[in-house]
């Protein structure tokens, strides 16, 4: 259908260009033409007898039949977008031509919604095509990640450094409240899952999946092998995204996978990859402060071997202790004394980077192997790909084998069959993170530097060796090797896909798909954990099922010469089914014996969510004179989620693309292609799952502090519920954003430059949101249509052909963003709502969406902050307020690529300016004494500001007079101690921080052996490469990298910092082989 | 599913989730409703009332700031939420359901249990919502809030009257608990003494306001719990999955509280009862530590018990206008004797009595007496509920020294808090009614004016 398409606009364009005639002569000459980037067979392709007017166009698949005078006979190859070829007959019969895309024309041929190809330069909307090579060249295994930096309007965020991690993609900003923000994914017209589950502490945090403590999971765009893929091409606005509906509600990245070629013998392709991976930023910490505290004015070392189970590091200097000739278990040295002690040896107490040395370098192979080919009916594409991949932290690994089949042939006249399946096994061993005492970084951070980790983890009794003594923070070692959580994904992904061309303008295809996984977790605590010191195995089972269908047909007719129509209608079908069943066993009856019949007390959940869409949808394009195209489109839904009443709903769009310099025959060589674009459009949304209807749950009574526990019922011989925390409601409709755009493609130089700027702003009205409400009045979340956001935004994307000169040649590509995001408007009476697990960040009227909001300085009317008279430190403010926008300023993907001979260098700078980062980890650690800020603890300081006084009610005001109370900072004295001041968490305003970053997020320098080389190989092409991916990074940023993020792509959080894990960076080679 | 559908669509059940029914039976609430209300005291309650009268020193993260007094509106949300929407909300939907299906034996335990965390919340938030509460399904999503005043003076006493009457039901339609009654097993007479012994306590507690009210108080207690057997208590279980919350605490939150100096040095050494409620690294170890009474894996959450009667009597004649220091001494013997008996099964051992009677003795004044007695609540009902802290708002004693640093914005003169802060959650999404819009710890609320 899509090759058809592309058919008809090449029919069009030829038959306006040239004038061909068929004439009987000596010879006949056939052959195939595929594109040399994917490999495709390339339709519509004009084949024409040099000097002649002789020619004729390839097929469908490629194929051209020309009957030729004599040897001496010249063919000219030529098509939109692509190098023209002459080939000179000589004795052939068969020629196959492969062609190479023309870098200086802005033709490409995109994929649009439904599957449907376009050549971009009549589209009136932006779309953005990211090259297979750019993706391989990101050295991601996560295939989302490999898309950062690389599409104007699109943001990626990776949350870690741990094999498997999910990334968070994002385009045109975040449109919806509570709803997904991501867009769809879609395969060869096949929209898979993209969801990411945590294995949450429990089942009803996995609904609302804002687990913030347990491991990075993987979202399950992972699955797809990066190498299959041929083309990829982000669709932004409704405008292009109209005809998928709802579930493009937020964009569309649709990837086309690699496929054989009619008449094409078997070209086998063979790569290996292998690279290491390194922690790139770690937070600063104080390894010269002891564990301890200040007692009675004198900072004192307490630790397990004093009997004291002290978390902090405000002890004496780690050098004024020693040895004393006494052993002790937590210390391999010998027990740890002040030099006063008579006990004490002059053997002064060492000090540990417990942090640099817990890390170990990860490593990553890949192996990929292809075979594609054709013969004169049928094509076939075959591929087995590998990965193992090890993490950076100990016993943290992640895997992928793929394989993937896909074969198409022609069964009978005009009708096309394709099959392809998809079998990817992936998955692999994670390690906890987060807010959780079994967190590995928790416990690595928290450790005082006169503690060493690695000195063993557990005592012969099976007790831990943590530097607070048992297990009250895991000893991260501990954690890594016994508190590990394992997934295993069995995921299928198949297609059918009947296209019939019953009239040479009107098509018929059907196309049936499914994306069915299932993945098998367990999540382990060891008896003595922290979190769950009886111990603790949940087996967990997500079966995911989606099913989809189309059923179109399409038109392509000329009205007249200059007028041409091509229109679309199509039924769409989707249904989604999702089960989540966990078994919860606590109270393991051995230490390591994790299987469900170790638990002393089982609990079981079964968890259903399902939705069901039906979609008709229209399109109708008209071109005129290839200088004009105006296109209109349509949707309406049924959805299951929403009530009955208000379940059907329509949304429409229309664009409008001119090219301007052909209307006014502009054609300089420094200004040789305009084209400007105009659409409007609108997508709705439907709601969440059962957010409708009332009902009780089963109860599981606990607080904060004794999750994962509590009460479960069953318990206490009996069975409970209590009423669902979210009230139902029975009036929701669908939300809607509407979308207007304006833009333009623009070319200079013969092509050398180009230019696609956009700008769009999108709101979105009555988005549905699960709003707060006061807990007094018996429920706490109900869901309503209320909200409207706007994003408002440029992109744009530049490439210039720099310097080509003979062999060498530098081109420049850079795609900005700009986005502003406003929440316009909330419900009646909810000023914001809460998006993170702690409280943290919000969505609050007339502010950029996510917003940080916590604790602050007490400030006057002038802003000083005002100082606590009984101790001279800053007061803190009584009331919680905005303290930090983690939105970006701008994003810049700035790729650089020089080639010469067979040799090309590529990098690609990322930068990121703004956007701030909760930095959650270092209020904690400054309060515990080991981030490094706290090294001036002993300084003498008098902060400013202006002195408070306390009224007899107990409140303070403002005074005048400028603060002159000297004190110390760390309270070292005895005297207040300001990073301990603000409590466990700090003060918010402390914690944000702006999350700015320059990076080398990709390096490549590749290598192609020349012809003269590989043909005494038994090789066609061989190519070697080296890569780094974030070879340096430069932020002011204190934590680990600012590219992260606590919950992964399973919520709306952004910019969320707390306990994260570190992310890397890498250092590798790459060998690919054609046969 | 056809093309032909133009309009609405029907999808069946496809939008409800089999796992959350729309309707379950009483007898599946009431357990519900039990524990959530008993974890919700025997919880937080039990522990900040702890941190806040040095039973408890925090020693780590949350628990070591609010034992200095930092304790921001966002730290209340949590039991703020546990209590309303967790327990409260679904005792009020047993109630409705009880009066749709004629069950007043259902609805008179409900009520006991409204009155039971209802009280309990006034003390630690002064004017809180009630009448206007639990109404979000009828619309009304920001609740007005009910002074202390009016829920001391009217709503406990009618909402207690109300639950007898409903407990003495002759006929309960609709059914009557049983095994589902985690507390007291279906026996409604136990449930009627539970409400009377309340009544007692909400009249005793408004006493700094109105001292008539203990010679009232004293009138009730005849009818109230007469024996430790009588407690009104909640027994949690020693599988994983049902233990009690204390002993959860300690075991998953290990480190973050130890037992406060205070407490420990307020035991003689003659008190059989030391080992038994503590050892000197309750909560501040994990593993391997003998659990003590009140945190055990099965240990009880006392709602109200024998022991506090007992004290509240000897208090009440002691400080009602004609004071009867004797009668308040045999009441305190036997408040004490109740103690000895609940935690270790044995009399008050003569030593310790000894001590006792040389004490009172010596003391000559009322404030003294009434230091003693307070003193011996102070250990006597350790860990029940919310009781220490009000002691000591109510009296002054025992005399604790404030904690060092406790000096904070919501706290500007150090001392021992009189409140908890309202929860954010109000102060952000029910600012119009909230009593208080700017958190202070030293604001006093009615019964302690």
């Amino acid at each position: 259908m899509k090759k058809f398409l592309r058919f008809m606009i090449a029919c069009s364009f030829l038959l306006s260009a040239t004038t061909i005639t068929a004439l009987a002569q000596d010879r006949v000459v056939s052959g195939n033409v595929t594109s040399l980037d994917d490999n495709a067979g390339l339709p519509g392709v004009s084949v024409l007898l040099k000097g002649t007017t002789v020619g004729t166009i390839t097929d469908i698949e490629g194929n051209y039949r020309i009957n030729v005078p004599g040897p001496d006979a010249v063919l000219v190859f030529s098509f939109v977008g692509f190098e023209s070829q002459e080939i000179t007959v000589g004795s052939r019969s068969t020629i196959d031509i492969e062609m190479a895309s023309d870098v200086k024309q802005l033709s490409e041929v995109v994929v649009t919604a439904a599957g449907i190809e376009a050549n971009k330069r009549e589209l009136g909307y932006s779309i953005q095509n990211v090259d297979s090579e750019e993706i391989l060249k990101s050295g991601e295994n996560n295939f989302v990640s490999a898309l950062s930096g690389k599409v104007a309007g699109v943001q990626v965020t990776s949350s870690g450094g741990t094999p498997g991690a999910a990334a968070q993609i994002r385009i045109r900003g975040n449109k919806s409240v509570q709803g997904s923000n991501g867009p769809l994914f879609v395969i060869d017209g096949i929209p898979i899952d993209n969801s990411t589950f945590n294995t949450a502490d429990s089942p009803e945090d996995d609904v609302s999946n804002l687990g913030s403590g347990g491991v990075t999971n993987s979202n399950r765009a992972i699955d797809i092998n990066p190498e299959d893929v041929a083309s990829l091409t982000v669709l932004k606005g409704p405008a292009a995204t109209v005809l998928y509906g709802i579930r493009a509600a937020n964009g569309a990245v649709v990837i086309t996978t690699k496929k054989g070629s009619r008449n094409a013998a078997a070209k086998i392709k063979y790569s290996l990859g292998y690279s290491i991976d390194r922690v790139n930023k770690l937070p600063d910490l104080q390894t010269i402060y002891a564990q301890g505290a200040v007692e009675g004015g004198v900072p004192t070392f307490q630790s397990p071997m004093t009997g004291s189970t002290q978390s902090q590091s405000w002890g004496p200097l780690i050098t004024s202790l020693r040895y004393a000739n006494e052993p002790s278990i937590w210390d391999p040295n010998g027990l740890i004394v002040p030099a006063s002690d008579p006990r004490a040896t002059n053997r002064v107490a060492q000090s540990y980077n417990n942090t640099e040395d817990f890390f170990e370098t990860g490593t990553n192979v890949t192996h990929n192997l292809s075979v594609q080919g054709g013969t004169e009916k049928a094509t076939y594409f075959f591929s087995v790909g590998r990965l193992d991949q090890t993490g950076i932290m100990p016993n943290s690994d992640y895997g992928r084998t793929s394989f993937r089949a896909t074969t198409s042939a022609e069964l009978f006249k005009n009708f096309t069959a394709t099959l392809s399946a998809n079998y990817v096994n992936s998955g692999g061993q994670r390690v906890q993170n987060g807010s959780n005492t079994s967190g590995v970084m928790l416990g690595l951070f928290r450790t005082s530097p006169s503690f060493d980790n690695s000195a063993g983890f557990i005592f012969e009794d099976g007790s831990q060796r943590a530097y607070r003594g048992g297990s009250i923070y895991d000893n991260p070692y501990f954690t890594v090797n016994k508190n590990f959580t394992t997934d295993e994904v069995n995921r299928i992904i198949g297609y059918t896909q009947l296209s019939y061309d019953a009239l040479p303008w009107l098509n018929f295809t059907y196309r049936i798909g499914i994306d069915t996984y299932g993945d098998d977790r367990i999540f382990r605590n060891d008896v003595n954990s922290s979190s769950v010191p009886v111990g603790q195995v949940i087996n967990q089972t997500i079966t995911s099922t989606d099913l989809n269908s189309d059923f179109l047909v399409t038109v392509n007719k000329d009205i007249s010469e200059r007028l041409s129509l091509s229109a679309t209608v199509g039924h769409n079908y989707f249904n989604k089914d999702v089960h989540i069943n966990r078994i919860d066993g606590q109270g393991l009856a051995s230490p390591g014996f994790f299987n469900i019949a170790s638990a002393t007390a089982v609990n079981v959940s079964e968890g259903v969510t399902r939705r069901e869409l039906y979609g008709l949808y229209g399109t109708l394009t008209l071109n005129y004179n290839s200088e004009l195209f105006i296109n209109l489109s349509g949707r309406n839904d049924w959805s299951s989620t929403l009530p009955e009443e208000n379940n059907s709903f329509f949304y429409p769009a229309t664009s409008i693309g001119w090219d301007f310099t052909q209307t006014f025959g502009i054609n300089s060589s420094t200004f040789n292609y305009g084209k400007l674009r105009a659409s409007w459009g609108q997508v709705g949304n439907d709601a969440p799952f059962a957010v409708t209807n009332n009902g009780f749950v089963q109860s599981r009574v606990r607080d904060g502090w004794t999750t994962p526990q509590g009460v479960i019922f069953p318990a206490l011989g009996l069975n409970a519920f209590n009423p669902d925390a979210t009230l139902g409601n029975t009036q929701l409709k669908a939300e809607t954003t509407t979308t207007i755009e304006f833009g333009g493609d623009f070319q200079f130089f013969d092509g050398r430059i180009g230019l696609d700027v956009t700008y769009f702003d999108a709101t979105t009205e009555d988005a549905i949101l699960n709003v707060t409400i006061p807990s007094a009045s018996g429920w706490q979340q109900r869901a309503i249509n209320s909200a409207e956001l706007s994003n408002k935004g440029i992109e744009a994307a530049l490439t210039a052909n720099v310097v080509s000169s003979g062999d060498f040649s530098y081109d420049v590509g850079l795609n900005f963003t700009r986005i502003r995001n406003t929440v316009e408007k909330l419900a009646e009476g909810i000023p914001f709502i809460t998006i993170d697990p702690f409280g943290t960040q919000r969505i609050a009227e007339g502010e950029p969406y996510g917003i940080f909001f916590g604790s602050r300085f007490l400030r006057d009317e002038n802003g000083n902050k005002v100082i606590n008279p009984a101790d001279g430190i800053p007061l803190e403010d009584p009331t919680q307020g905005i303290v930090g926008d983690p939105n970006p300023d701008f994003l810049l993907g700035f790729r650089n690529t020089i080639s010469y001979k067979g040799l090309t260098l590529s990098f690609l700078l990322d930068i990121r300016e703004g956007g701030d980062v909760y930095n959650g980890t270092k209020g904690v650690l400054n309060n515990f004494g080991v981030g490094a800020e706290t090294l001036d603890r002993n300084e003498r300081v008098i902060f400013d500001g202006v002195l408070g006084q306390v009224q007899t009610d107990g409140t303070v005001v403002a005074t005048e007079t400028p603060n002159n109370i000297e004190v110390v900072k760390g309270g070292t004295d005895g005297g207040t101690n300001f990073y301990q001041n603000y409590g466990f968490v700090n003060l918010t305003e402390l914690t944000i921080e702006d999350g700015s970053w320059i990076r080398m997020r990709d390096v490549s320098l590749t290598y192609d052996l020349p012809q003269s080389l590989t043909s005494k190989l038994p090789f066609s092409a061989v190519n070697i490469g080296l890569t780094a991916r974030n070879l340096f990074l430069i932020t002011d940023y204190t934590g680990i990298d600012p590219e992260t993020n606590l919950t992964g792509d399973s919520s709306n959080v952004i910019g969320y910092d707390y306990f994260n894990n570190p992310n890397t960076k890498s250092y590798g080679i790459n060998l690919n082989i054609t046969f | 599913m056809s093309l032909s559908l133009v309009t609405a669509c029907e999808f069946g059940d496809t939008n409800v989730d089999p796992a959350v029914p729309t309707d379950v039976a009483m007898s599946a609430l009431l357990p519900s409703a039990e524990t959530a209300v008993s974890w919700a005291i025997g919880g937080e309650i039990v522990r900040i009332s702890g941190l806040l009268t040095q039973q408890f020193e925090g020693i780590n993260a949350q628990q070591e700031d609010n034992y200095r007094y930092l304790i921001r509106d966002a730290d209340t949300d949590g039991v703020w939420q546990r209590m309303y929407y967790n327990s409260l909300n679904t005792v009020n939907v047993l109630i409705e359901k009880a009066e749709v299906q004629d069950a007043p034996h259902y609805k008179g335990v409900a009520q006991v249990l409204m009155a039971t965390g209802i009280g309990t919340f006034t003390d630690a938030f002064g004017d809180i919502p009630y009448s206007n509460a639990f109404q979000a399904d009828e619309g009304n999503f920001t609740p007005t809030y009910d002074t202390q005043e009016q829920l001391y003076s009217t709503t406990l006493p009618n909402l207690l009257d109300e639950a007898i009457a409903n407990l003495s039901a002759a006929q309960s339609t609709g059914g009557s608990p049983g095994g589902d009654d985690l507390i007291f097993n279906g026996d409604l007479s136990a449930w009627i003494t539970a409400a009377e012994s309340l009544k007692v306590r909400y009249t005793f507690q408004a006493a700094k306001q109105n001292p008539a009210a203990y010679a009232t108080a004293l009138g009730m207690i005849p009818n109230a719990i007469a024996s430790n057997a009588g407690d009104f208590e909640m027994l949690f279980g020693n599988g994983a999955n049902e233990t009690n919350p204390q002993f959860q605490f300690s075991q998953s939150r290990a480190g973050n509280i130890k037992m406060g100096n205070y407490f420990t040095n307020a035991f003689t050494d003659d008190d059989t009862r030391k080992e038994l409620l503590l050892d000197g690294t309750l909560f501040e170890e994990g593993e391997g530590d003998s659990p003590s009474f009140y945190a055990n894996s099965n240990s009880p959450v006392v709602l109200m018990s024998f022991v506090e009667v007992k004290f509240i009597e000897a208090e009440a004649e002691l400080m009602q206008t004609a004071s009867d220091p004797v009668a308040a001494k045999a009441a305190l013997d036997e408040a004490v004797s109740a103690s000895f008996g609940k935690i270790t099964g044995a009399n008050t051992p003569a030593a310790y009595q000894a001590d006792l009677d040389a004490r009172w003795a010596a003391a000559t004044t009322q404030n003294e007496w009434l230091e003693i007695i307070i003193n011996e609540k102070y250990i006597g009902c350790y860990s029940q509920s919310i009781l220490a802290w009000n002691d000591y708002r109510r009296t002054g004693f025992p005399n604790l020294t404030v904690v060092p640093g406790g000096t904070n914005a919501f706290n500007a003169n150090g001392e021992i808090p009189r409140r908890l802060p309202y929860p954010q959650e109000e102060r952000l999404l029910n600012l119009e009614n909230l009593p208080i819009k700017t958190p202070n710890l030293q604001q006093r609320f009615w019964w302690d004016e």
